[in-house]
């Protein structure tokens, strides 16, 4: 009977290959909504797990949580180094992390910071070591596998988020030297360049004492450039002097205690130039805004899916009504009733896999394309390779709009009057 | 006694088609049912198909009583015993007439037997027909292929309904000519209902139902 409902499916191949492609669209748009949904979601939650605050210039918070955290948007500027150690200083602050951004290699983000940082998302050395002097780099996971750089292989960065061809821009005054690779963690660092911030401060050519920085661990010595190299002054400002002075472009922060939540962000925002921004609401924010998209989208996708059961309804009642005579003539082959039944739902349960089977695919096509054309959805983390239970439950749902739809002409066997439908058609 | 009618009463719209009809078929004895249109031909065939419950009486065929048992039961007896043949609706659209002769075996017996099914199709002379699709075949090689199908179960009661009554002169004389070597080649027993007139020196027995009448011949 299965052959036989192909072979139905077959013979009215256009009209199959239709409700297949409805449903498979509204199936697509599904997987797409919760693999999104669900991977930008829990993508959001651990990069900004453990961060409880971030402060970085004045500006858009949502920009200082997409730069700082998620690193898919540029910084909202710089804030004086000083910041830090008054952060480290508070019994209120469990860890202040800094971070100097404003170069890349190859579209990956370098990021100047303290080995806390690799730290604080379980990053883990693979290959070789953390770095310990300026230009040492540390490369994420994502970082070596896309890149394929080694160990000991230096690298140039550039300036920005993302590089352009010829967008002259390189630092190639100042090449990093890979001397560590972090293991896997499915978190930011993967796709993150680690440095020290004094590295950042080298690059772009600004004087600084390590007495400044707040790691006093170190040996203090002075980087002397000639700071002829073109850079951006964006995020440098010039000194009195003419110089540039030392900055971070933001230090992310985590409580000691519940008291730190109510007291930091509010001397922040109100007592220096700089600005505190929560990762919890900020990201509430974002997946607000893009929860009604999400929302009507999804309402929209389940219509779609219903007129793909209704037009597997529509196609199955005409065919069912067509098909009497053949259906008699089953049933005069020998057929039982249930199995002439069985064949009818058969059709649409076909209908409904087909569709449900091609727009998961699809959608996790449309997924592969997407992460490898769109560097942000790429630095999001969406994988293309990731089936969620939920998209088990579209399935579900998608056969049993088929089942549904394929019952009442189905049932039509039962109310078939044998002899008389033999009687007008043979 | 391969089939045997008693004292069969069956009614449409209140109305008496049959009161009191008898007939008995032997193995190997062929015969025609003929009479004009309307006078029960299809009915009777359908009764003794077990597409219809009669009233009163009893339809033995191959010893079960069709008219004493459930619809499933009349479905298993048909399947089991008898091959049906009709005047257009041939094969099952979908599928192409070695598929149709597969799918008849299968739901027949629960098997399929190759052999039989490409020996039916080169003795009916559309071996070279086996993968055409029905709206393919033309009417002589489509109820050629109706009475492959209807063999192809090996039934022991083969019943034609206007078999060749869409067909022309030659086709007509072919199938009937097709359908009495078939009998005789697999022990097949026929009853052909028809107003078709050219079939009438072919059969030696006849079954004639007169509008109204209400009785056998």
């Amino acid at each position: 009977m299965f052959r036989l409902a192909l072979a139905y499916l077959r013979d009215r191949s256009l009209t199959t290959a239709l409700n297949i492609l409805l449903l498979g669209i509204s199936v697509a748009m599904l997987v797409l909504l919760v693999q999104f949904g669900n991977q930008l979601s829990s993508r959001l939650d651990r990069d900004a797990q453990g961060v409880d605050l971030v402060v970085g210039a004045k500006g858009s918070p949502l920009q200082l949580i997409l730069s700082s955290i998620f690193h898919i948007d540029q910084p909202t500027g710089n804030i004086p180094l000083e910041s830090l150690n008054m952060l480290r200083r508070d019994p209120a602050v469990k860890a202040a992390i800094p971070l100097a951004l404003g170069d890349n290699f190859d579209g990956y983000r370098i990021v100047g910071t303290d080995a806390s940082y690799a730290a604080f998302y379980d990053g883990e050395i693979a290959q070789g070591k953390m770095f310990e002097k300026p230009m040492d780099a540390v490369l994420g996971a994502a970082v070596a596998k896309t890149t394929g750089a080694q160990l000991g292989q230096q690298f140039i960065g550039s300036h920005g988020l993302e590089t352009e061809e010829g967008d002259g821009q390189g630092h190639d005054h100042a090449p990093f030297e890979t001397v560590g690779i972090l293991a896997p963690t499915g978190t930011v660092i993967d796709r993150l360049i680690l440095t020290s911030v004094e590295s950042v401060w080298d690059v772009h050519g600004i004087e600084h004492d390590h007495d400044e920085h707040e790691d006093h661990e170190k040996a203090g010595h002075d980087h002397d450039h000639d700071g002829g190299h073109d850079h951006d002054t964006d995020d440098e400002t010039l000194s009195a002097r003419g110089g540039l002075q030392p900055e971070l472009t933001a230090i992310l922060v985590s409580y000691r205690n519940a008291a730190g939540a109510i007291r930091i962000p509010a001397m922040i925002n109100r007592q220096t130039e700089m600005q505190a921004a929560t990762p919890a609401v900020e990201t509430a924010r974002l997946l607000a805004l893009f929860g009604a998209g999400i929302e009507g989208a999804r309402i929209f996708a389940w219509i779609l899916a219903a007129t793909g059961g209704l037009a597997i309804f529509i196609a199955l009642l005409n065919m069912a009504r067509a098909r009497e005579g053949d259906l008699a003539l089953l049933r005069v082959m020998g057929a039982s009733k249930v199995q002439v039944f069985g064949t009818i739902l058969l059709e649409g349960l076909i209908t409904a896999t087909a569709g449900a089977v091609l727009g998961i695919a699809t959608a996790h096509a449309a997924l592969f394309v997407a992460t490898r054309s769109f560097q942000t959805l790429s630095d999001l983390g969406l994988s293309a390779t990731l089936f969620l239970p939920a998209e088990l439950g579209i399935f579900a749902a998608v056969l049993l709009i088929g089942i549904i739809a394929a019952l009442i002409p189905a049932a039509r066997i039962f109310r078939i009057n044998l002899a008389n439908t033999l009687a007008r058609t043979s | 006694m391969l089939l045997e009618i008693e004292n069969l009463d069956y009614n449409i719209n209140e109305k008496p088609l049959f009161s009191g009809f008898k007939l008995s078929i032997e193995e190997q004895n062929h015969h025609l049912l003929t009479g004009p249109s309307g006078s029960g031909k299809t009915t009777l065939i359908h009764l003794i198909c077990g597409l219809l419950s009669p009233e009163k009486g009893a339809i033995r065929v191959a010893g079960h009583d069709m008219a004493a048992i459930s619809e499933s039961g009349r479905d298993k007896i048909r399947r089991e015993h008898i091959g049906i043949v009709f005047q257009t609706l041939r094969l099952v659209s979908a599928l192409d007439l070695s598929a149709n002769l597969l799918l008849a075996q299968r739901l027949s017996r629960g098997t399929t037997d190759a052999p039989l099914i490409a020996s039916l199709l080169e003795r009916l002379g559309i071996a070279h027909r086996a993968k055409a699709k029905p709206h393919q075949l033309s009417q002589g090689e489509a109820q050629r292929a109706a009475i492959a199908r209807a063999l192809v179960t090996r039934p022991r009661l083969l019943i034609a309904d206007e078999p060749t009554s869409a067909l022309d002169e030659a086709n007509a004389g072919q199938v009937a000519d097709l359908l009495l070597e078939c009998a005789a080649d697999y022990g097949v027993t026929l009853l052909i209902a028809t107003h078709d007139d050219r079939l009438t020196p072919l059969f030696p027995n006849r079954i004639a139902l007169t509008e109204h009448m209400l009785k056998a011949a």
